[in-house]
């Protein structure tokens, strides 16, 4: 049996080591996917903790057709994508790009800098590739969209990604 | 091969699982545009997947855990959903039922045999006037 969905099923029969263990197995790759997009530590923090509780009721509207790192993803990109479009809307960039990651490198905060410039949909390609490891069917399932279209998106990211990576990271501007 | 289909099989490329890598590798010496997106993306991808990314906080469990302490993500089987929703459509129903008015007609009889009853003329009353 898939571990995944015997641990929902055994969340949803009360056992709470199960929903420990779901959020123990995805935490470290949900919260990279979120801060790629967000990206903003603090602001990663509070969507993936949103994102945990709010699976933790929905849970039971998993249909166990799909595989659950797939819904989870869904659910988390949406979440993300739709932050990241709020704050964009609420033009708070400036202040957000103060706060990365504690100990960043400078070379991480070049990659970190560069990502921000994108669109939040083309954060969440690059993200769900290079972070969360997805092939491009699982992207665009997550993502749903077809294959083809993911693809061009990502295509679009690292054009937009080359010069901004290649640049010194005094000349990424936040 | 053309660009479009070069830029399409791109994504195969560096995973080796392209299958006709003549054909794109002719394309990609034909096209220094082509060849120019390929190095790109090679170069991107290398420093993505090299790029540190912070874990998960390590206090984000214990926020969790606060949050959802006491709610039940207890799944309500079909059938008591179901038995649930009639039993609250029968009650409904019932005291719908009770509440119910009498009909006018009782009222009005009622009210015409009461204190009224004086200002109505009986069926004798009517016979005699009738006869006169």
């Amino acid at each position: 049996m898939d571990a995944d969905a015997d641990f929902v099923r055994r969340h949803l029969a009360g056992d709470a080591d199960a929903f420990r263990a779901l959020y123990e197995k995805y935490k470290d790759r949900v919260f990279a996917s979120a801060y790629r997009i967000v990206g903003d530590y603090h602001d990663a923090a509070d969507l993936v903790q949103e994102i945990f509780v709010r699976l933790h009721g929905e849970l039971r509207s998993f249909r166990f057709e799909s595989s659950f790192s797939t819904w989870l993803f869904r659910v988390a990109v949406n979440h993300a994508i739709n932050r990241a479009n709020a704050d964009a809307r609420h033009a708070r960039l400036e202040e957000r790009a103060r706060r990365p990651a504690p100990r960043e490198a400078e070379a991480d905060e070049r990659v970190r800098r560069a990502i921000r410039k994108l669109s939040p949909k083309l954060r969440a390609v690059v993200s769900l590739r290079y972070l969360g490891g997805l092939s491009y069917e699982e992207m665009a399932e997550v993502l749903e969209l077809s294959v083809g279209t993911v693809k061009s998106r990502l295509f679009l990211a690292h054009q937009t990604l080359r010069p901004l990576l290649e640049e010194p990271v005094s000349e990424v501007r936040p | 091969m053309n660009c479009d289909a070069f830029r399409e099989r791109v994504w195969d490329f560096p995973g080796g699982s392209l299958s006709d890598c003549a054909e794109f590798e002719r394309h990609r010496l034909e096209c220094p545009s082509c060849a120019a997106a390929l190095e790109a993306i090679a170069g991107n991808e290398e420093i993505l997947r090299q790029a540190w990314v912070p874990p998960a906080p390590a206090d984000l469990w214990p926020r969790i855990a606060r949050e959802t302490a006491g709610v039940s993500p207890l799944r309500w089987p079909r059938w008591a959903v179901a038995a649930a929703l009639l039993m609250g459509i029968g009650a409904i129903a019932l005291g719908e039922l009770r509440r119910a008015p009498a009909p006018m007609q009782d009222i009005v009889i009622e009210d015409v045999e009461g204190d009224l009853g004086v200002f109505v003329p009986s069926y004798e009353d009517g016979l005699a006037a009738v006869s006169k």
